[in-house]
């Protein structure tokens, strides 16, 4: 996304990202990161669990098909790293697109951690008429 | 939160632990990307 973002906001739309972590991890996080998009906390829950987003089990995470994913991000460069103490490691993340009423107009809730949808399908979503001159 | 469905005004922490509603993210379009652990 963050490669897109310019596009997203050329389309008049704004990305916001949304963590459970705690506000003090936050501040580390948005430092490392230099997020060019806001992010902010949830370490209630109260939004994930609004979304329909779910813990994965460990037998999920164990999939040959998620490691196979994993090894292939690593081969992009990608590293592991062990989790802050206290966050769950298996709550799952997702992907979604309100339009200006807030109103949800595009969910991906992801069904195991690797699961991310194509940035295409958000783009869509943040701006419908570009699907239609593409089709066109 | 289905499809169609009005989310409601989630109130968040920004990462100073002061509060901010959804809605004060106004914009024709919110893509929100829901993280999983930060470490």
């Amino acid at each position: 996304v963050r490669d897109h973002y310019e596009e997203i906001r050329r389309q008049g739309g704004e990305v916001l990202v949304v963590s459970f972590a705690q506000p003090a991890l936050l501040a580390l996080y948005e430092r490392d990161q230099a997020l060019p998009f806001p992010i902010v906390a949830d370490p209630s829950l109260a939004a994930y669990h609004a979304f329909g987003l779910e813990r994965a089990s460990w037998r999920e995470i164990l999939r040959s098909r998620v490691l196979w994913r994993y090894l292939r991000l690593m081969l992009r460069g990608w590293a592991p790293q062990r989790s802050n103490k206290g966050e769950d490691v298996l709550q799952l993340g997702g992907d979604f697109v309100l339009d200006e009423y807030r109103r949800l107009v595009y969910a991906h809730r992801s069904a195991e951690p690797t699961d991310r949808p194509p940035i295409a399908e958000l783009l869509q979503a943040v701006c419908p008429s570009r699907a239609r001159s593409a089709a066109e | 939160v289905n499809l169609g469905d009005t989310v409601s005004d989630f109130t968040f922490l920004r990462s100073d632990g002061s509060s901010v509603a959804l809605s004060a993210f106004s914009a024709k379009a919110i893509v929100m990307i829901f993280l999983r652990h930060l470490g």
